[in-house]
């Protein structure tokens, strides 16, 4: 039973959280009061939540610096400016993500098959940063092996929304060296300050046209 | 351009600023963000622990939110969907870094119940570790089931009313509510055994 049930019926322990929360009328909150004026126990448990409250409040998140939000913004004038000038199409998002991970795959396998040490440690550009190959937009399951399905735990199944598989975090670039073709994927740092660097790959990589 | 040398817009709605924004109006997405940057932090913090991640999840939200706007129009205020946005973006970048780091919940539930700290008032003027009492509430935070993680932090960080978190999380007001009490009573029972009064 709660409040709401009738004039003269008990709050419930939804009320009592509600009154702790402030979020009562009125009316309700001095019948909790009344209540909690005759029946401690409940008092106590009241008092237990403000407590809850007190040691929620005083540990607030420590501001960040200007220069961060600086940063932050940045951050977020590039994404929303990249946001724009590339709409996502329907059905793009994964012949996008092939064609990266192709390019990806062609960086891993040209790193493999041509050693590091071709290209001094001292020579190599400066471009060890994460770099994106997709974005959550990007990738889409549309199915699971029976064998796979107890290994994907991700969000609250059912699952009817598209997943974040990788980060610029879980990415680095360490490396690229020349194929077998001899082409030699070009890196380009972005003109912006705080830009990913960008792979450009060779057509029979599988890149999509512009 | 600096943010410094622009002059801020009068005082405008949240849809008149969007619609600068969508203009090309660089101040208007400067106020916003300003406007909301804090709270959106700070609900991130909560849900993730550490400054840079919390950061990296608002730059993340902002950007999720300002280039999806389709996906609230009509049905809620920038400040619900924004706030929708920068948790599910929280919550990624937590399960990305909890898939990184090996240290389980279980594990660290069972070792700060053998060898975590007993806090010995709750009141920090009396001279607490203020880090010791955030790490304290963030595992209690991370004993709660996820959906009464996100609705208890939406609703005591993100200042929003019942009514609010159930439009961003979907969910009926009964179900917010009920989440909230069984989300304060862990948290009450969990920080009891950790804090002595």
């Amino acid at each position: 039973m709660s409040l709401h049930d009738g004039p003269n019926t008990p709050p419930d322990l939804e009320d009592l959280a509600a009154y702790a929360d402030g979020r009562l009328s009125a009316p309700d909150k001095q019948r909790v009061e009344e209540w909690l004026a005759a029946y401690p126990e409940d008092a106590e448990r009241v008092e237990e939540w403000y407590r809850v409250q007190a040691l929620w409040q005083a540990t607030a998140a420590p501001e960040p610096t200007e220069a961060d939000w600086e940063r932050v913004f940045r951050g977020v004038e590039l994404g929303v400016a990249r946001g724009r000038h590339e709409p996502a199409k329907p059905g793009r998002g994964r012949s996008r993500v092939a064609a990266l991970a192709a390019v990806a795959a062609a960086v891993v396998a040209l790193v493999a098959s041509f050693n590091v040490g071709r290209v001094p440690p001292g020579d190599l550009p400066d471009v060890v940063e994460p770099f994106a190959v997709a974005s959550n937009e990007d990738v889409e399951i549309t199915s699971v092996d029976d064998a796979g399905a107890a290994a994907l735990v991700v969000g609250e199944p059912p699952l009817r929304k598209p997943i974040v598989l990788m980060a610029p975090a879980d990415i680095a670039l360490r490396s690229v060296a020349r194929g077998k073709e001899g082409s030699f994927p070009e890196v380009r740092l972005q003109p912006e300050a705080d830009a990913a660097p960008m792979i450009l790959g060779p057509v029979a990589a599988g890149l999509d046209a512009p | 351009m600096a943010l410094s040398t622009l002059s801020p817009p009068p005082e405008l709605s949240d849809e008149q600023l969007l619609a600068r924004h969508r203009a090309g109006d660089r101040r208007a997405l400067d106020s916003l963000f300003r406007k909301y940057r804090s709270l959106a932090y700070r609900v991130a913090y909560r849900l993730l622990g550490r400054e840079a991640d919390a950061l990296d999840a608002v730059q993340d939200g902002f950007v999720k939110a300002l280039t999806h706007l389709n996906g609230f129009q009509g049905r809620s205020t920038f400040k619900t969907w924004l706030l929708r946005v920068v948790t599910n973006a929280a919550l990624d970048l937590g399960r990305q870094r909890s898939r990184r780091e090996t240290l389980s919940l279980d594990l660290l539930e069972g070792g700060d119940r053998e060898n975590g700290p007993m806090l010995t008032e709750i009141d920090p003027g009396q001279g607490l570790d203020r880090n010791e009492l955030r790490d304290l509430v963030d595992r209690a935070l991370r004993t709660l089931p996820e959906a009464q993680r996100r609705t208890w932090v939406l609703h005591a960080e993100g200042e929003l009313n019942y009514r609010e978190v159930a439009d961003v999380l979907g969910i009926s007001i009964g179900t917010v509510m009920s989440r909230l009490f069984y989300a304060r009573q862990k948290l009450r029972v969990y920080l009891a055994r950790h804090v002595k009064q």
